[in-house]
C-alpha cells in the first residue's frame, strides 16, 4: 500500500495513475491520514455493483411498459420494453447529474450514494444500460 | 384511481413551488423536464417528467406520489385542479426528524463530552458507538 503526501502526489501523478491503472490503490493526503484514494475505476465498478445491485420493476399495459427503479426511485415510460429502458436511462442520468449538483447532501437522499455512483462510474448510456439491466438481449438500442 | 397525464404532473410542480433545473452549457442535455425542490427541514426531492407515453399506469403513479412527491393522490389532485400547494407531515415540525434516542443512552453521551449539536440525528446504533468511543478515550 503507497501513501502519497500531496506535494509528492502533484510532482509524480502520472506515476500514481500508472499504478493505480494496475489495480494498486493510491492513497493521498496532507499528513498522514489519507484523504482521497486514486484507483482503477473498473476495480470501484466492480466493488460497486457487488454492493449495491438494481432491481428494476416492470409494469407492463396494452398501451406501453413503465419501468421504476425502487434504487434510485426514478422511472421510464415507452410503447415498448426497450424504449422504457432507453428511457429509464436517461433518468437515471438526470438523476445523477441533481444528485451530484445538489442532492446528495439531503437527509433523504444521501443513502443513494452507492447505486448513484455506479450510474455516475459508467459514462456512456450503453454502461449505464448495462449497469441498470444487465447485459442482456433486451438491452436498448445503443 | 384518477392518474394523470405529463401536464398534470407539471401543473404540480408550478404549484408547488419546484424548481425546473436549466440544461447548464458544457453539461448533458436532458430530454425529460427535470424539477426538484428543497423542503424546509433540509429533505430535496427529484421527479423528472418523461415523454415516453402521454399516461401513467396506477402503480408507478403510486410511487411517483409516495418516492419523488411525498404527497398523497388527494393533495396531488388538490393541487392540480384547485391550484393548492400541499402541506407534507414533518415540514413545518421542530421535531428532529429520526429515531428518538433512549434518555439514558442521551444523558451518558453529553456526560461523556459529546456536545449537544452532535447528538442531533444520531441513531440509537451510532450513540451506543459514540459512547463506547469517548468513554475508551476517557
Amino acid at each position: 500500500m503507497v501513501r502519497w503526501q500531496m506535494s509528492e502526489a502533484r510532482k509524480d501523478f502520472s506515476t500514481l495513475v500508472e499504478r493505480a491503472s494496475r489495480g494498486e490503490w493510491q492513497l493521498v493526503g496532507r499528513r498522514a491520514r489519507a484523504e482521497v484514494v486514486l484507483a482503477d475505476a473498473a476495480e470501484i465498478a466492480e466493488l460497486l455493483a457487488a454492493a449495491f445491485p438494481f432491481a428494476p420493476e416492470v409494469f407492463a399495459e396494452e398501451a406501453g411498459v413503465e419501468i421504476w427503479l425502487p434504487e434510485l426511485e426514478v422511472y421510464g415510460q415507452g410503447s415498448t420494453l426497450a424504449e422504457a429502458q432507453d428511457d429509464l436511462v436517461e433518468a437515471a442520468l438526470d438523476f445523477v447529474d441533481a444528485w451530484e449538483a445538489e442532492l446528495r447532501v439531503a437527509p433523504n437522499q444521501r443513502h443513494k450514494s452507492g447505486h448513484a455512483r455506479r450510474v455516475q462510474l459508467a459514462d456512456d448510456r450503453a454502461r449505464v444500460a448495462e449497469v441498470l439491466f444487465g447485459a442482456t438481449p433486451g438491452s436498448p438500442p445503443r | 384511481m384518477r392518474v394523470p397525464r405529463p401536464g398534470d404532473l407539471r401543473r404540480f410542480c408550478v404549484v408547488d413551488g419546484w424548481v425546473r433545473a436549466a440544461n447548464a452549457p458544457g453539461r448533458r442535455v436532458s430530454k425529460h423536464e427535470v424539477w426538484t425542490k428543497r423542503l424546509p427541514d433540509g429533505r430535496a426531492l427529484h421527479t423528472a417528467i418523461s415523454k415516453g407515453r402521454d399516461e401513467y399506469g396506477v402503480p408507478l403513479f403510486e410511487r411517483i406520489l409516495k418516492a419523488q412527491l411525498y404527497v398523497t393522490a388527494a393533495q396531488f389532485w388538490m393541487a392540480v385542479d384547485k391550484g393548492e400547494a400541499p402541506q407534507r407531515p414533518g415540514v413545518h415540525s421542530s421535531r428532529p426528524q429520526g429515531e428518538p434516542l433512549p434518555f439514558a443512552l442521551a444523558e451518558r453521551l453529553l456526560a461523556a463530552g459529546l456536545p449537544q449539536s452532535e447528538l442531533a440525528g444520531l441513531s440509537q446504533a451510532e450513540a451506543e458507538r459514540r459512547l463506547a468511543e469517548l468513554e475508551r478515550r476517557r
